[in-house]
């Protein structure tokens, strides 16, 4: 038949990198620190994510949520929900995982300029906003534009990044609100539109939502009750996925493929997508 | 050529190819491996199974793995998939593209040559079906096309394969037609247009897939049978040797509860997903069909082959369910 000119680069087969290091971050959860066994380098932007596999145990996407600063490493967080996770979290340094991506389009960082931003995470969404917090911290971004932070948690052992939150304060507005905190806890307690009551919101800002599905609907109410523009918030998106590439259809919406032409959404552009979100 | 000459191509061609065409199986007919070329049917009936799993199979080994190595195991042999109608031409046509840039179906495609032929099928199922006409081949893709003509057939190429084997067998007498694209002169199909508009304007909550919902018992026989249907799951298999085994790709069905499942806390025994119930899942169907695939190749994910609504247990037909997609009055 017609030869179609193609790329004959197999994007199915994945690379192996090898971990370098682990944290535990909460409970349940791991930072894990990877480089390519081959050492090339790795390239992403904030926002993007990778299918993280194991040989025998298939693949998952991951945040990824080191700074985009390092040229080799990489990191993700693992929290133990199924069964290749499960898995993940047993291995040990040196061990190595496969690696397909980065993919996905990542923060809309052309919206960002001479733009304030607020990230509202919820539970581990908040992973997928750390390579933007520590590209901001390492002064990145133009110092004149404010980042503040609202995050959703459980209670005091499953923060995530507790040991770098010092550090965070000290150019991040962070405010935290925990829904089932111990009795010594002095903070906001309940959801995350909890913070909304207490906390001024960061004005001429562009918002990016990363959570539960269940958050977005109500954080996206308040948002819109301050102000914000369906085109100045923006959404992460979860689905199941396999191929990473458009085709396999599990991360389908509307007319769209989370793992192409997202993770992150405008509002403006799932408004009207039943379904979405 | 004549019906003799076509018997003794067949012939040839399984000479070195695995060839595949339609055959009688009890009161069906079906695309399967042709031991005796006398049992193939050349009918404006369409065969129930498409051919699709000779392109997209419905299990692939992507890989193998043995610990860390990794074994790309890509490779196919020749193979003829002989007398498909223009609906399952325009399948196959609308299956190049979605996989334009994958190495399997890349390589399986080399080394297939598709035979089409020009007999219409009965209206009964089908819909979208244009009567056979010279000039709409050249927006199929194709190897070798026979158009019935009595008892003979007028022979065309649609690619250098076709030319070659055809002159390897001895016959001169073709027609070159040159691919014009997929898309015609005229732009993108009007009707296909109109549906996806019309399914843009809509969503699950309206009374046509509610009440599809109800009745449709997701038995997934749609997506087994639709000649474009190409969804699928990536799993990998162990093998007795710890650390061995295969990454394949399987054909999914969205219809089933697990396509959309994500992991997380189980919420009444079941794991969070996307796609709640049948309405929202036959929805997703027809969105597949109508608005993701007009949107990203200008082509219909539906070929009017008719298959689905034949193989639906419940009746649940396509044709009269996209009249009532067009029907539909929106004020705005």
């Amino acid at each position: 038949m017609n030869e179609y000119e193609y790329n004959m680069i197999n994007l199915y087969v994945p690379k192996l990198a090898k971990i370098i290091n682990i944290k535990q971050e909460s409970p349940d959860s791991k930072l894990f620190t990877l480089q390519y066994q081959d050492k090339s380098e790795f390239e992403f932007t904030h926002g993007q994510f990778v299918q993280i596999g194991l040989f025998g145990w298939g693949e998952a996407p991951f945040s990824l949520c080191g700074p985009t600063t390092e040229e080799k490493t990489f990191q993700i967080v693992v929290r133990e929900v199924g069964d290749l996770t499960k898995r993940i979290q047993k291995l040990t340094k040196g061990q190595t995982i496969t690696v397909r991506g980065p993919f996905g389009n990542g923060f809309p960082m052309d919206k960002f300029v001479n733009k304030n931003v607020i990230l509202i995470g919820g539970g581990c969404g908040f992973v997928a906003m750390r390579s933007f917090v520590l590209d901001h911290n390492l002064g990145k971004f133009n110092p004149k534009n404010k980042l503040q932070i609202f995050y959703g948690c459980l209670n005091e052992e499953s923060v995530l990044f507790s040991d770098e939150l010092k550090a965070w304060k000290k150019k991040i507005d962070y405010r935290i609100a925990l829904m089932k905190p111990s009795p010594k806890w002095r903070g906001i307690k309940g959801v995350v539109t909890k913070i909304f009551e207490k906390v001024k919101v960061v004005n001429n800002a562009v918002a990016v939502i990363v959570g539960p599905p269940i958050m977005y609907k109500f954080v996206i109410e308040e948002l819109t009750k301050k102000g914000f523009a369906d085109t100045d918030i923006y959404l992460s998106l979860e689905r199941r996925m396999y191929c990473g590439l458009g085709v396999c259809q599990h991360c389908a919406i509307g007319s769209y493929y989370v793992c192409k032409d997202g993770p992150v959404f405008s509002y403006s552009q799932l408004k009207e997508t039943r379904g979405a979100i | 050529m004549n019906r003799k000459e076509l018997y003794k191509f067949l012939e040839f061609l399984s000479q070195q190819h695995i060839v595949y065409a339609p055959q009688k199986d009890g009161a069906n007919l079906v695309i399967e491996e042709v031991i005796d070329s006398h049992n193939v049917v050349l009918s404006s009936e369409i065969p129930l199974h498409s051919f699709k799993k000779y392109l997209v199979p419905a299990k692939e080994t992507l890989f193998k793995f043995d610990k860390d190595k990794i074994d790309e195991g890509i490779n196919s042999p020749n193979q003829v998939i002989f007398g498909l109608t223009t609906p399952d031409l325009k399948a196959v046509t609308l299956l190049n593209q979605v996989f334009k840039k994958d190495p399997y179906y890349q390589e399986r495609k080399k080394k297939s040559l598709i035979v089409g032929h020009s007999l219409v099928p009965k209206q009964k199922y089908h819909f979208f079906i244009e009567k056979f006409e010279e000039h709409t081949l050249e927006h199929l893709e194709f190897d070798i096309f026979l158009a019935v003509k009595g008892q003979n057939f007028i022979v065309y190429t649609g690619s250098e394969d076709g030319q070659r084997i055809l002159d390897d067998f001895g016959y001169k007498t073709y027609e070159h037609i040159q691919f014009a694209g997929y898309i015609k002169e005229e732009g993108p199909d009007e009707q296909m247009l109109k549906i996806n508009e019309a399914m843009k304007q809509g969503s699950y909550m309206d009374k046509l897939w509610q009440d599809l919902g109800k009745i449709c018992i997701e038995c997934g026989k749609c997506t087994m049978v639709c000649p474009v249907c190409f969804c699928f799951d990536v799993v990998d298999q162990a093998s007795a040797e710890p650390g061995t085994g295969e990454r394949k790709r399987c054909w999914a069905s969205c219809f089933y509860t697990d396509f959309s499942e994500i992991a997380g806390p189980k919420t009444f025994g079941e794991k969070p997903k996307f796609l709640q119930n049948t309405a929202q899942r036959i929805h997703f169907w027809y969105e597949h069909k109508f608005v993701r695939l007009p949107d990203e190749i200008k082509l219909a994910g539906c070929v009017g082959c008719g298959r689905c609504t034949k193989v639906c247990p419940v009746g649940i037909d396509i044709k009269k369910n996209i009249q009532k997609i067009l029907k539909v009055k929106r004020i705005k």
